[in-house]
């Protein structure tokens, strides 16, 4: 099993295990600062193990600008070499080689998963080797098992398996559990905003550097800064347009927020929580939860359909008769231009073709339209009033389009009604008839 | 006096006025309104009822919500009843037909009230409008709608054109139109009845009507 072993060199938090999960699903963390990826069957998808390394040892200094690493066959190993020879690629199979030219006091790091219980008992094993004069790990090497257990008992056994590839310690997958929040406690409260971007800075780091890791994006981010004086906090939040893992944009947006803060009451502490959300990926299962707006909006959509219920946008239609200059579409509405479209030719002619509802943007109309118009009796007509004389407008339909419909001649007015109703009505000029059209409700 | 079953004062947690806010609303772009209601606007989460026959202001009042809506990037749903909404209207008064969901009138009042729940639970939708001819839902329905607007933050407006002069519970806002003047039945912490003049909803109009007489002048 091949390991990856980082030594983070300042104590870390278990969380950030999480930004490893980009190179395998097998990440181990162990207290204070060692990171193991198993990268036995995924070194190949980075790039093979050096680029592997190399990668590791990128992200890593995100969280501590002296991180190591190294690769081994076995875990203790790997972290061994990670110390004493950074950046080391133990050959596969052959750890033994790894071990050349190396002191005693590596044996101190010897550890893998699971520390030594005891350092009192691996200074004691360094010290008595050194007392036969013996001084290289090579030489321990050498000891048989036998000789090893009679002296230390277990103990010994274990070093001398550790020393011989044998003590198989298995990273299991990382189960990501924490939240995605960042902490800071100044020691000395700042007051300025640039000052205080840069101590926020290394958190912003880790946080999009798990981000990473887990594959997620930020939809909203939150810093909560805490004054020195009175308990007051300011509160910051951070959302851009859509969920993204663009740091740089996060951090312009909080820099532009904190540029407008007033601090002259200083900060001392600093909270910074990311609330995450799925990256946008293809549907691959029927049953996944639907995250997505337009799919939830087009399942609406198609349960209306089976329910016989008409249901979509108002797409607006290139037609002066009101009841035809829309209609219901279930697809997103194009934009209605209504001018005249021109159009160049060859030989440098103009053509213009002219729209029909061109005038439909300026005309008053109502909010709310008949479905059919409404026939209004003599009696009805006497309880509105018409509010001008001349019609506010003409609507008519062209003489060869004589038969595709009837009430082709209107004639339309602004109405009140006794109740206090503004009503749009029209007068067939052929029967002189007046409807009722619409409401300006 | 030892045993009163008072809380010793240092006890009473106490909170700064920065910590108080009203209850989340969508305002409707009519200051009045929006400074008189204690949700700044029609209440999120609740349901609001406005009613007045057809052609006095209502639905003015809903298209003025959705600009509000639309300019915070939300989408608004309306469910036809009798009439239906003119997009030519609505475009002249800057709504973006792209973020507004049209329902036609359904056939039965039980699809409606199906319908109703559909969209509140699809979380896709700020405001719901909802036109109807009279108010016919019972209370056990209004209940269930209630419940739902809760639960998905989402504000249902019944633009019902027959006034009634029941102040249903249920409703946390009801406003009744009149084209000259509007009157705030019921709303939370406020005096009512309140009355606004109609101009402040329906100035929009004016501009409209002049446009009109213009052209008609030459």
């Amino acid at each position: 099993m091949r390991t990856l072993s980082l030594n983070l060199k300042t104590p870390q938090e278990s969380s950030s295990a999480e930004a490893f999960l980009v190179l395998s699903p097998r990440v181990q963390f162990r207290f204070p600062h060692y990171v193991f990826v198993d990268i036995e069957s995924t070194a190949h998808l980075v790039g093979g193990e050096k680029a592997c390394l190399e990668k590791a040892l990128g992200i890593a200094r995100k969280f501590s600008a002296e991180a190591t690493g190294a690769i081994a066959d076995t875990a203790p190993v790997a972290q061994m070499l990670a110390k004493w020879k950074p950046s080391f690629i133990a050959p596969e199979g052959q750890e033994s080689k790894a071990l050349h030219g190396l002191g005693l006091d590596a044996l101190k790091d010897l550890e893998g998963l699971f520390p030594w219980t005891q350092k009192t008992r691996i200074e004691h094993v360094i010290s008595f080797a050194h007392s036969l004069g013996i001084c290289t790990l090579e030489e321990v090497y050498n000891f048989r098992l036998i000789s090893l257990r009679e002296r230390w008992g277990d103990f010994g056994v274990l070093l001398w398996n550790r020393l011989h590839s044998q003590d198989a310690q298995v990273i299991s997958p990382l189960v990501p559990r924490d939240p995605l929040v960042g902490y800071g406690y100044l020691d000395d409260p700042l007051g300025v905003a640039s000052l205080l971007f840069n101590r926020i800075k290394p958190h912003l780091d880790i946080l999009f550097a798990r981000l990473q890791g887990l594959s997620r994006f930020a939809q909203k981010m939150e810093v909560i800064l805490h004054c020195e004086y009175s308990d007051k906090k300011h509160i910051l939040q951070i959302e851009p347009v859509s969920p993204s893992r663009d740091q740089e944009l996060f951090e312009d947006l909080l820099f532009k927020r904190m540029e407008n803060t007033v601090l002259e009451n200083p900060i001392r502490e600093f909270e910074i929580s990311i609330f995450d959300v799925p990256e946008k990926v293809q549907q691959l299962d029927f049953f996944e939860p639907r995250d997505n707006s337009e799919d939830r909006w087009r399942r609406l959509i198609s349960f209306a359909k089976q329910a016989n219920c008409e249901m979509g946008f108002l797409q607006m239609e290139a037609n002066h008769f009101p009841e035809k200059s829309f209609k219901l579409v279930t697809d997103w509405p194009e934009d209605f231009k209504s001018e005249d479209l021109i159009e160049r030719q060859e030989d440098n002619a103009l053509q213009i073709k002219s729209t029909y509802a061109k005038g439909l943007s300026q005309s008053p109309r109502p909010s709310l339209l008949l479905e059919q118009p409404q026939v209004l009796s003599d009696e009805e007509m006497r309880r509105i009033r018409l509010v001008s004389a001349l019609p506010s407008e003409r609507i008519e339909s062209a003489w060869w389009q004589i038969s595709s419909q009837d009430l082709k001649y209107r004639d339309y007015f602004f109405a009140l009604s006794s109740q206090g109703q503004l009503l749009w009505v029209f007068q067939d000029r052929v029967s002189s008839q007046y409807y009722l059209h619409g409401y300006f409700d | 006096m030892n045993t009163l079953a008072l809380p010793a004062l240092a006890n009473i947690p106490f909170v700064s006025a920065e910590n108080l806010q009203p209850p989340a609303g969508v305002p409707t772009g009519v200051s009045t309104l929006d400074n008189f209601l204690l949700w700044r606007g029609v209440p999120k989460g609740e349901l609001s009822l406005f009613q007045g026959s057809p052609g006095t202001g209502a639905t003015s009042l809903w298209v003025g919500m959705t600009q509000q809506a639309h300019s915070q990037n939300k989408w608004v749903a309306w469910v036809n009843g009798g009439a239906q909404l003119l997009p030519a209207h609505l475009v002249s008064r800057q709504v973006n037909l792209s973020k507004l969901l049209v329902v036609k009138e359904p056939r039965e009042a039980e699809q409606l009230f199906w319908i109703l729940q559909e969209l509140i639970t699809s979380s896709l939708f700020e405001v719901i409008g909802c036109e109807l001819k009279e108010m016919f839902f019972k209370n056990h329905q209004l209940q269930k709608l209630k419940k739902l607007c809760r639960m998905h933050k989402v504000a249902l407006i019944f633009v019902c054109h027959k006034a009634s002069r029941f102040v249903n519970p249920l409703f946390s806002l009801i406003i009744q139109f009149q084209r000259d003047f509007i009157t705030i039945q019921r709303a939370l912490h406020r005096p009512t009845p309140f009355s606004v003049a109609g101009s402040t909803i329906n100035a929009n109009f004016i501009s409209q009507f002049k446009n009109a007489a213009r052209k008609l002048l030459g």
